[in-house]
């Protein structure tokens, strides 16, 4: 019986189990207790008698993992010993109250579960789940995981985008590229079309039927007759012209636009323009039927000329990507790398197709899924929710109560639609399992928030639909209002929000400063007026209540992340971004950087200069800067990474700068070392790999900084006391090369379509829509980011925009859709200055207290610097130790021959001598020894019969022919009569005879470990032994050399025989003398 | 008879106690310890020299002389005790064999098994993939079973096993495998073991042998039938207390129900809970450093030897031995680390990539072997010395690859000649090392020799020490990869599991097969021994601290699995999760009573973050300490407990500095225009770049970055305003004019066969000359004509009375019989800027010059004579029409006042040489960002901490 069967056995018998739960989601508002819910609902499961190993529970990140895990044993844990976390528990499962003994149960159950337990990241599961049909979807057994933006994708990519250009002809790829850039010719080709397959390779992974890609059909189109006729009737026109100056203007411009055959033109001004638009007149007079019949056809066909162009670039993108995919997929698989991604991809996509397929599933994954908690619904994306669903309907459809369905999640946060997730799957789900409103929860009081910031939230969102902002997008404004209840403060925190300008004026930041002609322009990335100000309002926040609480400061990108966190750190403020701070944040790490830079590139005097210049150059020997000095020192490095590898190379060098360091680098010094064992094994030929993997990474920090600038996207889950937004003027614009349609918003892409410009979209009606609807997606995202954002904050929000510009008419300049705008309509009551630096919007106490305890500093928990008590460990007192090294007389042949007349030391190349051994030669070897094993005193003991030595001569070489063996008896009988034999193997005295006698003896810490072929042992008459005689055979020829070279050759071996028996028997080395039998030759001599 | 059990108990060490077992029991005899006859059988390798060091040293102690018994695992048993009828195929027979039976099935055999079967040239795919299916075969035949057995056993104990047509494929792919082998007249060992079990043949050879097991609870069924034939002649010494007899069967094997319900005791002052995988180091050093302390405290000591640590996970091994060595503690990790990873194995393989790719990549990767740069520094034999050619290769190449982006090696060289003919020496000396023939295909045996040669060849020179680890490493490597070599020299080539391979392929396949031994470190001075958990219970030190307990890795659980996941192991009996808990607490309890200290070390999350459980051997205690232990793991788990720092002492403040400047006896007196651009951007960068000329240097571009392809525009248009083409009006003349020139140049540089992307940004740079020629025609036919062309000029200007020279190349000069004189610079930059933007920034009424360019260019064109009415301009080649053409500057004299001033503040500063501070950081990498500390959060206190102590060497 198993354990958790028995287990539950117990549980049950103490009166567990109970009814069953029904399906549920829930909608969980920011802070509302998503996590604890989810807990509980896990420990429902577990009390009614689900076996933790059927219970998959799934979250998004593996922190969100952490906690429910975390959770989920804690409260029971609790209950166990306390009777209001019992009771509290008891509240929140239902049904009747929890005794101790219970919650022992099922702790006790689920503690003896511990591997079974499936609460983790939905990548973790997939992943699982996808080993488990390795051979099915084609995985390597040992996955490497990377991201899209590991240095090792990011070199395949280069690698396919290479390969896949050498494949082509030119002028196609040239024009697919131009295509690419809208008819522009970029410099970079490889990044150009990196960032452009980067960017859709999800897509079109979604996408792989080509139809999908040519669902444009441009109409129109004439022949060149039937086109001159069209502009000859527009020429003829001009005759009936109304007599009209700007109608004659516009159609002279029509003309000449037709002319020029320049059809964009030619539809975005004048009376085409009207046209398209389905407008009846123009400049107030009717375009009536006749000059609709001169114009339609043109207009038809510059419409029919310029969707047919999106329609090339739509196939031409679609083309490219997969011959990228034709390209890169075997790479990956090649080298046994898998992208996150792929593992989805494959699951959705590739699982083989049966009827019984989850029965399969089950049972490779070692067990149902009976009962199934989601995290994070809304971030589903929809090949996600392929692999889930059969999961969840295969327990939808059981409607006997013994499995049961859990969503939770927010599609007001839906904010990862750029990664895939669709909110819409949530309607979707609820209604798909005709979920009763019973089983439809929303939660909508916050554990986190003041009243305060939820009042500002409210404020926002409670009418956003509303907002004067949104009129052009109400479609989206209503559809996110739809879903939002007023929040609600459970805790009584105080709080403070301000919506508040920055200083006005100069903001060279906006512009986007890049590299220029050569790469030497220098354009310095300076922070404008707004990031000098919101780091001045950070740093006054942040000394307001002495660093007591975090203060999360949240941009839109990634690039204002870095120059406010540069910007806050001039400031000297404790700060850090997201996911933590970037290793190469530290001196020393680069000066390791440079080397290993220099290791790779000799002639990167750069590097070679900052290393000579640093602690590190000591360390590694370099006495110059000069060429050679550094192509010396390049050397010794790769030597070292070559035998040691980057993580020990590393850590020497940090153990020769220790002294150079302070605390900080010293950390950051092992955090490198950490990445480097983690990137393990890995190229020790191009240390260059490693520089870069370095460079991007970024290192958890073991104490958060109180004050963390990231990504909306990346504070997601996150929570801080203060919450200051710094980027909310950002236009709110669907940039997206492409534009995806679906049917349905949770079905397939049914059409994908370059996006081209406005102008052009009106053209076409499927482009209209699909523009349309992603628009709206877009807008609804934009908001929940925005809600995101303003959520994060537990007690004071600051939300930080740049004041208002005049426009030449002395108006002020309308922002346009942003978030500022949005937050200026709904919360700002009073007349806004242009002045700058204005509170717009104020509410609660400025003078806010923070419960927050004051934050851990970062100081490192161990005794540094001189604190650490003398080093290393005490010297063995009696000497043996354990582990010796072993000598076996074997190993020590051949070393007598002089190599180069270094005697120490054995020639490399002659350890890969492939001369093959003579088997025969061996097996004989072995024969003989074993023959002479049966010889005693030959002067006393019976010798061996025929008979004995044939038996052996069987066993040792099987096989052998009966003939050579009888010979071989034959010469051994002969060679035991001889003159040698009848000297050697006489008693002479001897007390003692040993053959073939295994020895193990400790000589001086080493372990001497062999065989002795046959000794001689004299004693006295107290029994020690006095005297010893040994005898080695061999069956080697007399070379050239004689008897003088053969005994070279063997002496080191003798010579470990002669250290064995001294120590065995307490002689000197006087004592024991050896002598090496030609048992060929017969020839005997003396060591 | 059966088999003799005997007790040890657990409250010692077990290895001293098997020790006195034999010898007193087994070796009293003549002359000494006599155990030649005893087989004793071990866990695992470790423990057997173990037993034999404490063997040793017991007969010495004694005054007796040993013979000592042969040792083995129980892995290498069965081999004693049957006589196989055929000889028994090989680990690459057997390899070989697989591989040939799956690929001689028909794909749609195969297809219920392996949808996607490797491709027909795909050898590693294949081999990886007999490897896999092998092992699912030794594993099922380690309890008797053949793949045949599966569904039949499974369906007499109810269970339903999916699937079962895979299992018809597996038993045809066995079949076929065993076919091959019969063949050869080889037998498959799982076949030959169990007949011998089947047909009761298991038998000792020598009338006097005895097996003793030692401690081995956890032998699988082959092992058991075997020994159970040979009863009598068996002793099984089991590592537990005669209390615990319950636990063992007759064999000493444990009995897994009796297991499961028994706990473990351990004090909480055992158990050491850390936030991440990676601090589990840090806090075994702590606990060591205590363990030593206390003993000190109490007039004992604690040296490495007595100090064992255990690994959860062997992957860990490396940074523990990093961070104990970094405390000054020698410490040995008994598996050794993985041979494919020692300097020859990498050689072979970047051997390989070069044959394979033939690409300057592989070589480049190839001449950073540093065996293979003593190679090509070592004399040739007979023949020039290249040795001076070749010296500064790595940067020859790396610029090289720079200039002209090769992808093959294939093509002619190009460049210099001089150069030509250094890097052609160089790739003829990588050719040499070949193995010869290099590019045909041969059976795996032809190609053992040929790639021993090359090694013979690198290695020639070199020679080893036995006293020098490396050395023995270097030396253990080249024996091994020898051995394998020999014995695939060994095959049979006729035979058709022979299949014939590229020599890349057959490196490849001999480096898999070396990824499967280790180097092992063998002793050598008292260290600290890390060992796998399965180790633990027979070791013998005092101190023992285990990392990674840690629900998965102690006990290792299998909870997902392509064929046989726990559920079907259980219904098959096999060894399943619930036998593996079993034996973990079991030894677990047999660790904690065995020694003085012990600590179990487990950490709350991945170093990824993802949650970890601890183990629940930790957990197999009563309910109260069950509570308590969850709690601490789970609840303190919730903060971010700061790692541990490295054990070394470290110093106050951080030497990690930017160099200061060193003042130059002459300050600069001449500067090119691009200087002062530079220098208003970052003074100290300046320094850098131009004071000290330090350049970064890679060899990863596979196309021309911005300044390579703005250089190839400006030699196109250069030679275009030298020749009479400048004349000429008519666009598409001068549009094919360009286009000739740049196929010259291109050639020149690229070669016949330019990189694919090359050839794009050519096409690219040709559409940017179609339209620049036609604004060139209209340029001509608005009255314009080119009067100088990329002139380099020197101008002197006097600032406070000194002279100071300007030098700088302007690339075109037009001139009107009307309007004047224009003076261009051409721009290749993607889009078109106008000068203003480029060279002021700032707010409208408080512009500051960032770059001085055009304005300098007055300077310098006064001395042409070019004076007058000039206009300052671009001439743009963007990537697209828009914006191309000409963009003028537009300055009033009041403004070029005020570039003067700006001037003449550049040449003031630069006579007082001030270099410091550096400034910003720019927003491109120029290769300068480590020496100028440019991702440094803290950068500023950096930079004033460098102003005392950043003093240049
Ligand atoms: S923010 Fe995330 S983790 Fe926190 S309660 Fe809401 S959903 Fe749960």
């Amino acid at each position: 019986m198993n354990l958790q069967d028995h287990d539950f056995d117990q549980h049950e018998a103490m009166g567990g189990g109970g009814g069953a739960l029904p399906h549920q989601t829930i909608r969980a508002s920011a802070g509302s207790g998503k996590t604890y819910k989810l807990s509980t609902r896990y420990l429902s499961l577990i009390r009614r008698g689900a076996k933790p190993s059927e219970v998959l529970a799934t979250t998004f990140t593996r922190k969100a993992a952490g906690e429910v895990l975390g959770r989920v044993i804690t409260l029971l844990a609790g209950a166990v010993i306390d009777k209001d976390q019992r009771d509290a528990l008891s509240d929140s499962l239902e049904g009747p109250r929890l005794s101790q003994g219970e919650c022992r149960a099922m702790l006790r159950a689920l503690t003896h579960s511990l591997h079974r337990l499936s609460i983790s990241t939905i990548d973790g599961f997939f992943n699982r789940m996808a080993q488990s049909f390795r051979y099915e979807l084609d995985l390597p057994a040992e996955p490497k995981l990377i991201d899209a933006m590991h240095p090792v994708a990011v070199r395949l990519r280069r690698d396919a985008i290479e390969a896949m250009l050498g494949d082509d002809d030119l002028p196609t790829l040239v024009t697919l590229l131009r295509q690419l850039h809208h008819d522009a010719a970029a410099r970079s080709v490889t990044e150009a079309i990196d960032s452009a397959v980067t960017g859709l390779y999800e897509v079109y992974r979604e996408a792989l039927d080509r139809g999908v890609w040519s669902r444009l059909e441009p109409l129109g189109l004439m022949d060149e007759d039937g086109l001159r006729e069209a502009m000859d009737a527009l020429d003829a026109a001009a005759a009936n012209l109304p007599e009209n100056k700007p109608w004659r203007k516009a159609y002279e411009e029509s003309r000449g636009a037709a002319a020029m055959r320049d059809w964009k033109r030619f539809v975005s001004k004048g009376i085409p323009k009207k046209i398209v638009e389905g407008g009846e007149t123009f400049q107030r007079l009717p375009i009536t039927e006749d000059w609709l019949v001169v114009f339609e056809p043109l207009v038809g066909y510059a419409a029919g000329v310029l969707i047919q162009r999106v329609a090339k670039q739509t196939l031409a993108t679609y083309d490219l990507l997969k011959r990228f995919d034709e390209h890169y997929a075997p790479l990956r698989r090649r080298q046994g790398v898998l992208l996150f991604s792929d593992i989805t991809h494959k699951l959705a996509h590739e699982m083989p197709k049966s009827d019984e397929l989850m029965q399969d599933v089950y049972f490779r994954l070692d067990g149902q899924v009976t009962h199934l908690l989601l995290d994070e619904f809304q971030d589903t994306s929809l090949s996600q929710w392929e692999v889930l669903r059969p999961f969840a309907e295969e327990i939808a459809a059981t409607s006997d109560g013994s499995r049961s369905l859990f969503c939770v999640g927010d599609t007001k946060q839906a904010i990862y639609g750029w990664r895939g997730g669709v909110a819409e799957l949530f309607d979707e789900f609820e209604d798909t399992l005709g979920l009763e409103d019973e089983c439809r929860l929303t939660m909508s009081r916050s554990y986190r928030s003041s009243a305060v910031v939820l009042e500002a939230v409210n404020r926002v969102f409670i009418d956003i639909a509303a907002n004067a902002v949104l009129a052009d997008e109400s479609g989206a404004a209503k559809r996110w209002q739809k879903g939002f209840e007023a929040h609600e403060a459970v805790r009584d925190l105080p709080g403070h929000v301000t919506l508040e300008t920055s200083t006005a004026g100069y903001n060279p930041a906006d512009t986007d400063g890049g590299v220029d002609d050569d790469a030497t322009d220098a354009v310095s990335e300076a922070a404008g007026a707004h990031e000098v100000y919101v780091a001045r309002r950070v740093k006054t926040l942040y000394e307001r209540d002495g660093g007591a609480g975090s203060i999360g400061v949240l941009v839109s990108r990634n690039k204002t992340a870095s120059r406010l966190i540069y910007e806050l750190g001039k400031l000297g403020l404790p700060v850090s971004g997201e996911g933590g701070s970037r290793l190469a944040d530290s001196p020393a790490v680069m000066a390791v950087l440079s080397a290993l830079v220099m290791a790779d590139h000799p002639g990167d005097t750069a590097s070679a200069f900052h290393v000579f210049n640093s602690p590190l150059g000591d360390v590694i020997g370099m006495t110059s800067a000069d060429p050679a000095s550094v192509r010396r020192a390049s050397v010794k490095i790769r030597r070292s990474l070559l035998a040691k590898g980057y993580a020990q190379t590393i850590a020497d060098w940090t153990r020769g700068v220790a002294g150079s360091c302070d605390a900080r680098s010293m950390k950051r010094l092992t955090q490198l070392i950490e990445l480097a064992d983690k990137s393990e094994p890995n190229d020790p030929l191009r240390p260059s790999w490693f520089v870069d993997l370095a460079e991007s990474a970024s290192v958890a920090e073991p104490s958060q900084s109180p004050i963390r600038v990231m990504t909306i996207h990346g504070a997601k889950g996150l929570e801080f006391d203060t919450v200051v937004l710094a980027e909310l003027d950002r236009k709110l614009t669907d940039r997206s090369v492409m534009l995806i349609e679906r049917d349905d918003p949770t079905g397939p892409i049914t059409g994908v379509y370059r996006n081209p410009d406005k102008g052009v979209r009106s053209l076409d009606e499927k482009l209209e829509r699909a523009a349309e609807s992603q628009r709206e997606s877009r807008v609804i995202e934009d908001l929940c980011s925005l809600y995101v954002a303003m959520t994060r904050a537990r007690q004071a929000l600051y939300m930080i925009i740049t004041p208002l510009e005049l426009t030449k008419t002395g108006k002020p300049r309308s922002k346009g859709l942003c978030f500022a705008s949005i937050l200026r309509e709904a919360l700002c009551e009073i007349e806004e200055t242009l002045d700058g630096e204005e509170v717009l919007y104020e509410f609660g106490e400025a003078g806010w207290v923070c419960t927050a305890k004051a934050m851990k500093t970062s100081e490192p928990r161990q005794a540094p610097a001189g604190k650490i008590r003398g080093r290393g460990l005490d010297k063995p007192t009696d000497g043996a130790w354990r582990s010796w090294p072993t000598v076996t007389p074997s190993s020590q042949a051949g070393l007598g021959d002089a190599v180069k007349g270094e005697a120490a030391k054995r020639s490399a190349s002659g350890l890969i001598d492939l001369t093959p051994q003579d088997l025969s030669a061996m097996r004989y070897g072995t024969m003989i020894h074993e023959w002479m094993r049966l010889v005693g005193f030959i002067d006393e003991d019976e010798m061996p019969g025929d008979e004995a030595l044939q038996q052996v001569a069987q066993r040792v070489m099987p096989g052998a022919d009966a003939d050579w063996v009888t010979a071989r008896v034959q010469r051994f009988r002969e060679t035991l009569a001889g003159p040698v034999a009848q000297a050697a193997l006489v008693r002479d005295g001897a007390n003692e005879l040993w053959r073939e006698r295994g020895f193990a003896v400790n000589d001086g810490g080493q372990l001497l470990q062999g065989f002795f072929d046959r000794v001689t042992i004299y004693r006295n008459d107290q029994g020690e032994a006095t005297q010893v005689r040994l005898i080695d055979f061999k069956t080697d020829r007399l070379g050239s050399g004689g008897e003088r070279a053969i005994a070279e050759h063997y002496r080191p071996q003798m010579r470990v025989y002669q250290r064995a028996l001294m120590k065995m028997l307490g002689l000197d080395a006087q004592a024991v003398t050896m002598r090496l039998w030609l048992v060929g030759a017969d020839c005997l001599i003396d060591l | 008879m059966p088999i003799t059990r005997h007790f040890l108990g657990w409250d010692g060490p077990a290895l001293q106690r098997a020790g006195v077992y034999l010898h007193e029991q087994l070796g009293q005899g003549e002359g000494g310890w006599d155990l030649a006859h005893v087989v004793a059988v071990v866990p695992a390798r470790r423990a057997g020299r173990r037993l034999i060091e404490i063997l040793v040293t017991q007969a010495q102690d004694q005054g007796h002389a040993l013979s000592p018994p042969r040792v083995v695992t129980a892995g290498g048993l069965p081999e004693l005790l049957y006589q196989p009828g055929k000889v028994v195929a090989g680990d690459l027979d057997a390899q070989l064999a697989w591989v040939a039976g799956l690929r001689g099935m028909a794909a749609e055999l195969l297809a219920d098994l392996l949808p996607h079967p490797p491709g027909e040239d795909d050898l590693p795919g294949w081999w990886a993939l007999a490897k896999q299916l092998r092992s699912l075969d030794d594993d099922l035949a380690g309890h008797m079973m053949r793949f045949k057995d599966v569904p039949g056993l499974c369906a007499e104990r109810g269970f339903d096993l999916r699937g079962e047509q895979r299992w018809d494929v597996l038993e045809r792919v066995g079949e076929a495998y065993r076919g091959v082998l019969a063949l050869q007249n080889l037998a498959d060992r799982n076949s030959a073991r169990r007949d011998a079990i089947r047909q009761e043949r298991c038998e000792l050879l020598d009338d006097d042998t005895r097996i003793v097991l030692i401690a081995t609870p956890d032998m699988n069924d082959v092992v058991a039938a075997m020994l159970g034939q040979v009863a009598d002649r068996v002793t099984a010494l089991v590592m537990a207390p005669d209390a615990h007899r319950e636990g063992f069967d007759g064999l000493g094997l444990l009995k897994c129900a009796y297991w499961e319900d028994q706990s473990v005791e351990i004090q909480p002052e055992q158990i050491c809970f850390v936030e991440r995988v990676s601090n589990q180091p840090g806090e075994l050093l702590t606990q060591v450093m205590a363990a030593r302390d206390r003993a000190r405290a109490e007039g004992e000591t604690l040296s490495a030897d007595r100090v064992t640590v255990g690994l959860g996970d062997e992957k860990f091994a490396e940074a523990v031995m990093r961070t104990l060595d970094l405390a000054g503690i020698p410490s040995r990790h008994a598996a050794g680390t993985s041979a494919d990873r020692s300097r020859p194995a990498v050689l072979l393989r970047a051997l390989g990539g070069f044959m394979e790719q033939q690409r300057h990549d592989a070589l480049a990767r190839l001449l950073r072997h540093a065996d293979i740069e003593a190679y090509l520094q070592s004399e040739q034999p007979g023949g020039e010395d290249a040795r001076p050619v070749i010296e500064d290769w790595l940067t020859l190449l790396d610029k090289y690859a720079t200039r002209h982006l090769q992808g093959k090696l294939t093509g002619a060289w190009l460049g210099r000649s001089d150069r030509q003919a250094k890097l052609k020496a160089l790739r003829d000396r990588v050719i040499g090392l070949l193995p010869v023939p290099p590019y045909e295909k041969r059976a795996l045996p032809g190609w053992s020799v040929p790639i021993a040669e090359v090694l013979q060849r690198v290695y020639a020179e070199t020679f080893l020490s036995e006293h020098d680890p490396d050395d023995r490493r270097l030396a253990q490597s080249l024996e091994l990869i020898a051995g394998l070599l020999r014995e695939q020299a060994e095959l049979d080539e006729k035979v058709e599991s022979c299949p014939k391979m590229t020599a890349a392929q057959a490196i490849s396949l001999t480096l898999d097969r070396l990824s499967d031994a280790a180097l092992a470190d063998e002793g050598g001075g008292p260290a600290v021994e890390l060992l796998g958990y399965l180790e633990l219970a027979l070791d013998d030190a005092p101190v023992l601290m285990v990392t990674g307990m840690n629900e998965g890795l102690i006990p290792t659980s299998r909870n997902a699995d392509a064929f046989l996941p726990d559920m079907a192991r259980s219904a098959l009996t096999m060894h399943d999760n619930a036998h593996r808990y079993a034996r973990d607490l079991m030894l677990l309890n047999a660790i904690t009573h065995s020694r003085a200290t012990v600590r179990l070390i487990a950490a709350r999350r991945s170093d990824e973050g993802d949650p970890l459980t601890p183990s629940r051997l930790l957990l197999a205690c009563d309910d109260e300490t069950l509570v308590n232990r969850v709690r601490s793991f789970f609840d303190e788990g919730q903060g971010d407990a700061p790692a541990p720092p490295l054990p070394l002492a470290y110093g106050d403040a951080d030497r990690f500095l930017i160099p200061r400047p060193v003042l130059r006896p002459e300050p600069i007196k001449e500067l090119h225009v691009t200087g002062f651009r530079q220098y208003l951007a970052c003074r100290y960068r300046f320094y850098l770049r131009y004071v000290l000329r330090l350049n970064s240097l890679d060899d990863r571009a596979v196309e021309m970055d911005p300044m390579s392809f703005g250089t190839l525009a400006h030699s196109v248009l250069q030679s275009f305003g030298l020749s009479d083409a400048r004349h000429e009006a008519d666009p598409r003349y001068i549009a094919e004019f360009l286009g000739d020139r740049l196929n010259e140049l291109v050639d020149r540089r690229f070669g016949r066969e330019p990189r694919s992307a090359v050839r794009i940004q050519v096409e690219q740079l040709r559409q940017r000359f179609d339209t620049f020629a036609l604004t060139q025609s209209k340029l001509i036919e608005a009255g314009w004509r080119i009067e100088h062309i990329e002139k380099e000029l020197r101008a002197e200007v006097l600032v406070d009375g000194e002279p100071f020279g300007i030098v700088g190349k302007i690339d075109r000069i037009d001139r009107h019989d009307t309007l004047g004189w224009r003076v261009y610079d051409y721009k290749t930059g993607d889009t078109a800027k106008p000068p203003e933007k480029t060279h002021r920034v700032g707010p409208k009424d408080d512009k500051t010059w960032v770059d001085l360019q055009l304005p300098l260019y007055r300077d310098l064109c006064a001395t042409l004579g070019v004076v007058g009415a000039i206009e300052l301009g671009y001439l743009n080649l963007p990537k697209s029409a828009e914006g191309a053409g000409p963009a003028f500057a537009g300055w009033g004299v009041d403004d070029l006042a005020e570039a003067v001033i700006a001037r003449d503040g550049v040449i003031v500063a630069l006579r007082e040489q001030k270099f410091w501070p550096p400034r910003d950081v720019p927003a491109y990498a120029d290769g300068l960002g480590r020496v100028c500390a440019d991702t440094v959060m803290q950068r500023q206190s950096v930079i004033a901490a460098s102003e005392d102590g950043g003093a240049l060497r």
